[in-house]
């Protein structure tokens, strides 16, 4: 006997196959090969499967009664495929969502811990890790997990658990292992979960930091291997001893916040409490050397290329007056100086602000203020002004992407890639005044800190003004002695070098107020250096040689710190622009 | 309905089994209607229906016979009625009980439906089978329409594999 089902021609088939639900669907593509290729040959019932697939409903607004008709399922499957290449483009490359954990049998809105748990991905697949054994889950324990990019982990016991996320890009397969605390703490003492307040994983590192606090005032910051547990070989040492606060004060209550973040050879400890003003510490876990330590109200940070951390403030470090939530970006380049290491680094200031309510709003008529910029709002438009703003930092700095959530009334993310962030930097300058170009002239010129020197080019197009072609210099510099006193070089190479005291106008340098003779300079030989970095400019190479445009040395090695830039120009001609 | 002229028509199935119907009965079915229509005088020889058999067409006549005198769809809300029934898999009290039958009764019910184009009852047929095939694990759904599964296990794994996501959903 044969199937009746099978017998009807494909036309009435799929008269059949319309009414069924995406799962139904899904279901019958298994029955046999000739439904599959009906249902995979049909635009409209691949859109129903793949809307469904996404969590999505089509929002028509198709009714007999206004006579609209939907655009035809073809229409709306390339609509919805275009969507959806946008979506998963920017989630794959952030891989997972820190939002998507929900664990089995338990209830998705509660942070509870049961043995299984599903971290569900913006990409269709759910992954299921488990935890081994049957465990006894007491209560009023703090068994949450933490993301980091790439790793779920999470305590128990002496144990710490790993789930290694499969990556969808780089076809990485899903691990699952776990450290035994006992073997770097030992069997003594209280228990091992008890004594690590706080850790962080860095996956591209293999590094495991974990933080312990065996005394009043003391920690304990082990530098561990990912996936021995053993002592990291790049730590300068096992262990590094930090102490915060001062011998008079009552030990606060340390165990408020702690906030672990890293980059490369950098790793920034925050760590907040009720009682005393939050510590922020800078230190350098390959060389063992403190950079600073800071006395800052901050809520995350993240660190946006290997100098430039960020923190973001709900208000002004002055808690008594009601702050607007901001983002601070500091240079951490400043802090880079012999022989104080644990000097009091609280004067320093932030190389730019940015007002996360003001700055980051495009007005109705700048849309395209910050093209590079990809703000995504959840819920309503409206933003509020909400002072219960607390921004999350998620950040994959591999694939430069850096994604700032922030809670206001309805969450948002702002997206965007530290690359991005940089440009911004350089761009959100004053415009630079026009001048008639001068003589070509050869320069140099000699600048005590020039830690964050960045180029930039305002425009590339050949078919621009003279005026506003041609690569720019930003130098920003620092006295030491006074870090209020600070005033960015902008040297045009069109024209000539121009200053700007902090929240002041660019100004013609004058000449002899920085400019040296070239020849004159003592202590440098003539530049030789055919090839430079832009410090802030992450993975950009500037090629320039000393005949055909600029050069650029810094310092000399025998006195790295005290940096020094001598710049000068020789002959320039138009040919070289956006070469 | 009290058309004064109810004009009668024979048709003919192809089992030579004939029905004699009043025409407003039979032109629920647009393909009779534009036969009936193309013929401008009276004609005593039977409609010849080759593609329906005598038992489906008494089922698809008792249809015709409960809907008569219901407005048919116009070709104009065609459009956005198409649209609007699919999302319904819902079919009325007398509807369901009607087509209460075989599965083989079933396919003829439609095969004919779509042949005679009784759009209506295309849909009834069609929402019956969908809404058997509903819930159904695809094995189950092969039992139920003697369906043979053509897939290698690997063509079956890799099919499985692909639609994972739509479990537990």
């Amino acid at each position: 006997m044969t199937s009746r089902l099978l017998d009807l021609p494909p036309e009435l088939a799929l008269a059949i196959l319309v009414f069924l639900d995406a799962r139904s669907l899904v279901a019958c593509k298994t029955v046999c090969s000739r439904f599959l290729k009906i249902i995979t040959n049909d635009t409209e019932l691949q859109y129903i499967i793949e809307l469904f697939s996404v969590g999505m409903i089509d929002n028509h607004n198709s009714s007999p009664s206004t006579g609209t008709i939907w655009p035809n399922a073809c229409l709306r499957l390339q609509t919805l495929k275009s969507f959806l290449q946008i979506r998963n483009g920017l989630y794959d490359l952030r891989n997972y969502s820190v939002d998507g954990f929900r664990v089995i049998n338990q209830d998705s809105q509660t942070d509870a811990w049961c043995p299984s748990l599903v971290i569900k991905t913006f990409s269709s697949h759910d992954i299921q890790a488990g935890i081994e054994g049957n465990h006894e889950w007491q209560d009023g324990r703090d068994y949450k997990w933490r993301y980091f990019p790439g790793i779920l982990s999470w305590k128990y016991g002496p144990h710490f658990h790993f789930v290694k996320l499969p990556g969808k890009m780089r076809g990485v397969a899903m691990k699952t292992w776990k450290l035994d605390l006992r073997t770097t703490f030992g069997n003594e003492g209280p228990a091992a979960d008890d004594r690590a307040v706080s850790y962080r994983v860095d996956v591209h590192q293999d590094l495991l930091i974990l933080m312990e606090k065996p005394a009043r005032m003391e920690f304990k910051v082990h530098f561990l291997s990912l996936t021995t547990g053993k002592r990291h070989p790049s730590a300068h040492s096992p262990v590094h001893t930090l102490w915060f606060g001062s011998e008079e004060a009552e030990d606060p209550d340390w165990s408020t916040s702690y906030s672990i973040v890293t980059y490369d050879h950098h790793i920034a400890i925050s760590i907040s409490s009720d009682s005393s003003t939050p510590q922020l510490l800078i230190l350098n876990w390959k060389t063992g050397t403190v950079l600073g330590k800071l006395s800052i109200q901050s809520f995350q940070m993240t660190f946006l290329n290997a100098h430039i951390l960020i923190v973001a403030k709900n208000g002004a470090d002055d808690t008594s007056q009601p702050g607007v939530p901001h983002l601070e970006l500091f240079d951490l380049r400043f802090l880079q100086q012999p022989g104080s290491a644990l000097s009091d680094f609280s004067a320093l200031v932030p190389i730019l602000r940015l007002d996360l309510l003001k700055d980051l709003e495009p007005g109705p008529d700048s849309t395209d203020h910050y093209p590079n910029w990809l703000i995504l709002k959840t819920g309503s438009t409206g933003v509020g002004t909400s002072p219960d703003l607390e921004p999350l930092f998620t950040q994959d700095p591999r694939h430069d992407i850096l994604v700032i959530k922030l809670r206001f009334i309805h969450p948002r993310f702002i997206v965007t890639s530290a690359g991005a962030l940089l440009d911004f930097l350089s761009m959100n300058t004053p415009t630079i005044p026009t001048t008639t170009p001068p003589a070509l002239v050869t320069r140099a010129f000699a600048i005590h800190e020039w830690p964050n020197c960045t180029f930039f080019h305002p425009d590339h197009s050949r078919d621009a003004p003279a005026s506003t072609c041609g690569s720019r210099l930003m130098i920003p510099s620092i006295s030491k002695t006074d870090p209020a006193q600070r005033s960015f070089y902008l040297f045009d190479f069109n024209t000539r070098p121009w200053r700007r005291e902090l929240g002041g106008e660019f100004k013609p340098l004058e000449n002899d107020l920085l400019p040296m003779d070239f020849s004159s300079h003592q202590g440098f030989p003539v530049p030789h250096i055919r090839r430079i970095i832009s410090p802030s400019c992450t993975g950009i190479w500037l090629n320039l040689t000393e005949d055909r445009w600029i050069s650029l040395v810094r310092g000399s090695g025998c006195n790295w710190n005290l940096g020094h830039a001598v710049i000068f120009r020789t002959e320039l001609n138009e040919n070289d622009y956006g070469s | 309905m009290a058309a004064p002229a109810t004009q009668q028509i024979k048709i003919r199935c192809n089992d030579e089994k004939e029905f004699t119907v009043d025409r407003d009965v039979l032109e629920r079915s647009v393909l009779i209607k534009n036969m009936l229509e193309d013929v401008t005088e009276q004609q005593d020889a039977p409609i010849p229906l080759p593609n329906v058999s005598g038992p489906v067409m008494a089922k698809v006549l008792e249809y015709c016979t409960h809907h008569r005198g219901e407005p048919l769809p116009s070709a104009d809300t065609e459009q956005s009625q198409d649209e609007t029934r699919k999302r319904t898999t819902d079919i009325s009290e007398w509807d369901q009980k009607f087509i209460t039958v075989d599965q083989e009764m079933l396919f003829e019910i439609i095969l004919a439906a779509n042949y005679l184009d009784i759009k209506s009852l295309l849909d009834v047929g069609c929402k019956t089978v969908a809404n058997m095939i509903k819930g159904k694990t695809p094995e189950e759904i092969r039992k139920l329409f003697n369906i043979v599964n053509d897939f290698t296990p690997e063509e079956e794994a890799q099919i499985k594999k692909e639609n994972e996501w739509a479990e537990d959903r």
